[in-house]
């Protein structure tokens, strides 16, 4: 008895163990690249899929198992590599297209968040060209080796922007700050390369006075070092 | 018994306004029970917060000590490793310590006077690393690398003497990182602000620091480039300056200067009056070349096709003396920016790149930008020593070509001619730039979709 009941126990073991297993091979075998690696594009090739009746699954946008068998049963009909990768030639078959971007596209996109918001908090009210100037100049301490290399370094630098201090980077840029960052970060400088900004009718450091003037627009003054 | 009810009726006025009293003193007691509560617990909120941003303070600054100590043993080890996996081992902890120190020393609130250049001298060590690994990779000469090496390793054990005795000077004194910087940073602050330069040691500006001049973007030579394109062009005045401005196919009505960019590219800043609103200009004094065109307008019937913004792009830059072709296009609400270079002999030259504006309602150019072009734009003669086919043959199996043309691409301080190959590995899009040369791999560029357009990362 005793032993019948440890031959269970030991059966049972070996039986989760290789359904653990066969579950591990599943999942990591599922971890295949879709192009641009998105949810959308995931979402995207399992309608086509469950359109064209090779998936029964939800149309989820989570790259699983039910979806690898989908593609490499597609694949199989149509004399392609069964690799279950959804690259160029399968995303031809399917007849659709899918976005090259991914997590770095996103990140990308933070970075135009940020910068707008600083744009907004720091230069609301001024002319578009100044705009412009504020975000290139924080894009000019990103390439400067005297500031951090980051665009979230660089303005959440402590001291470095009245509007992180006071907390007006909280607030909701509009789509003209949004147009300037993404001038600045396609390369407009009209500051040609300066780090400093201030207004003259505000600011007290003696520091930023003595520091010379390139050129102004609106209410502030633009300077190199 | 009028008395005796009068008298009652006083006894009832009396107690009800006991009554009323002691209510209302009770209300206020609440009150101010409830608001005695309220402050000590904003105080107590209060008092979390700080100690949560003391030890954010507290750990960056002790990871700045373990950086600054590692940065200088790593350096001190870097001065005597003579074999070039050991140097290259070296230069990548030495990156990775400096970058740290970097990190942290601009994380704490010092004022800029104070840690600037301290913060240039992390930067351009963990620049100087990268350069130097590079340089080792390649197997390149490295003398001049070990050259610079002992300056550096003398600025690193300053600095970082400084760190640990702030930190023991914290430690013993019992000072919070935020007291005792604020100390520091104040008596420094101003010593700057009124000019005065008598040194104290704890001050990270009064090191003294090594100029270092490498290959990397954070040489202490990048800022003195000089503008290719306008050598030995003949200098203009603000007058010629505003007269090109008046060229442009706006309606501009008044140009005005307002201000003047000095250095090897300098410029007039001019500000035009127009029918579009205004638009800023940047005229080079040498040769009188646009640098930056800039204005803003809305466009909300898009009517041109690319193939129609590429043209109107190309028309645009060629009366302005660039001659360029569109090599990259990209839509960012209704404004089409059109990347263009010189291409030559099937050499695309992404050096010398000119950016262009084109609105998509009527084709009108709303921007410029040349200074890639104006920096590097020069007579080149270059030929690749391997053929396409070659070139395409040097990648790997797993990687699909779908193009391979000559680019011309930047390199550290330098230029390189390469191939530009399009290729896709699992469904991911890549450029992968070979030296057209040997066949080297130099650089790989991600190919992006973005909501407006492609993006090479």
């Amino acid at each position: 008895m005793k032993k019948k009941k440890i031959i269970l126990i030991v059966t049972a073991f070996i039986l989760c163990v290789g359904v653990m297993l066969t579950a591990g091979i599943t999942v990591a075998s599922a971890k295949n690249i879709v192009k641009g690696d998105t949810a959308e594009n995931n979402r995207i090739v399992q309608q086509r899929l469950l359109d064209l009746g090779y998936y029964k699954g939800k149309v989820d946008g989570i790259w699983g198992p039910k979806t690898l068998a989908a593609v490499k049963s597609f694949q199989r009909a149509k004399g392609l590599v069964q690799d279950g990768i959804v690259g160029a030639k399968t995303e031809k078959a399917l007849g659709i297209t899918l976005s090259s971007g991914g997590s770095t596209s996103n990140s990308n996109s933070t970075d135009v968040n940020l910068l707008a918001k600083c744009v907004y908090a720091e230069a609301r009210g001024e002319p578009y060209t100044g705009q412009v100037a504020v975000a290139a100049v924080v894009l000019n301490r990103v390439r400067s080796p005297k500031f951090p290399n980051t665009i979230s370094g660089v303005i959440y630098q402590p001291w470095a922007f009245t509007a992180v201090n006071d907390g007006q980077i909280n607030l909701t840029p509009n789509d003209q700050a949004y147009k300037a960052a993404r001038d600045a970060l396609n390369g407009w400088d009209p500051t040609n390369g300066c780090l400093y900004y201030y207004n003259p009718a505000t600011a007290t450091s003696k520091w930023i006075w003595s520091l010379k003037v390139e050129l102004t627009i609106g209410r502030h003054s633009f300077a190199r070092a | 018994m009028k008395d005796t009810v009068k008298t009652e009726n006083i006894e009832e006025i009396k107690r009800r306004s006991r009554r009323k009293t002691i209510a209302l003193c009770v209300i206020a007691a609440i009150f101010v029970a409830a608001l005695i509560g309220w402050i000590v617990s904003l105080e107590i909120e209060n008092k979390k917060q700080r100690t949560r941003l003391e030890n954010m303070y507290e750990r960056t600054f002790y990871e700045l000590t373990d950086a600054t100590n590692n940065l200088e043993l790593n350096l001190s080890k870097l001065l005597v490793a003579y074999s070039r996996e050991q140097s290259s081992a070296l230069t990548l902890e030495t990156y990775k310590h400096s970058q740290a120190a970097l990190d942290a020393v601009t994380r704490l609130p010092l004022y800029r006077v104070n840690s600037s250049d301290a913060e240039k001298f992390f930067n351009q060590v963990a620049d100087f690393c990268l350069s130097y690994n590079r340089a080792l990779a390649y197997n390149k000469d490295d003398s001049a690398y070990r050259e610079r090496l002992e300056d550096m390793y003398i600025t690193a054990r300053t600095i970082n003497n400084q760190v640990t005795s702030e930190t023991a000077d914290m430690q013993n004194g019992g000072l919070s990182v935020s007291d005792s910087l604020e100390k520091w940073d104040k008596a420094n602050r101003n010593r700057a602000e009124s000019g005065g330069t008598d040194g104290d040691e704890k001050d990270y500006s009064s090191v003294e620091y090594p100029e270092l001049i490498y290959d990397g973007p954070f040489s202490d030579g990048v800022s003195n480039r000089c503008y290719k394109a306008l050598e030995n062009l003949e200098e203009i005045g603000v007058e010629q300056a505003c007269a090109k401005v008046r060229e442009l196919p706006f309606e501009i009505t008044e140009v005005t200067k307002i201000g003047e960019k000095s250095g090897e590219g300098a410029a007039f800043e001019l500000m035009a009056t127009s029918s579009v609103g205004d638009i800023y200009c940047s005229v080079t004094k040498r040769g009188g070349k646009f640098l930056n065109i800039s204005l803003s307008r809305d466009v909300t019937d898009v009517v041109l096709t690319e193939d129609g913004a590429k043209a109107a792009a190309e028309e645009f830059t060629r009366s302005l003396g660039f001659d360029v072709s569109p090599v990259w296009y990209n839509v960012i609400g209704g404004v089409a920016v059109v990347n263009m270079a010189p291409v030559k002999d099937g050499i695309t030259y992404y050096t010398d790149l000119v950016k262009v504006k084109i609105a998509l309602d009527d084709g009108s150019p709303c921007g410029l930008e040349t200074t890639g072009y104006c920096m590097n734009n020069c007579a080149r003669d270059l030929k690749p020593t391997m053929n396409e086919k070659a070139a395409k043959s040097v990648l790997p199996d797993y990687l699909t070509v779908s193009g391979v043309r000559l680019a011309l691409i930047p390199d550290g301080q330098s230029e390189l001619l390469c191939y530009e190959l399009a290729a896709e590995y699992k469904g991911l899009d890549y450029f992968i730039y070979v030296d057209a040369h040997d066949g080297r791999q130099i650089n790989i560029m991600r190919v992006i979709d973005e909501d407006q357009g492609k993006m090479v990362i």
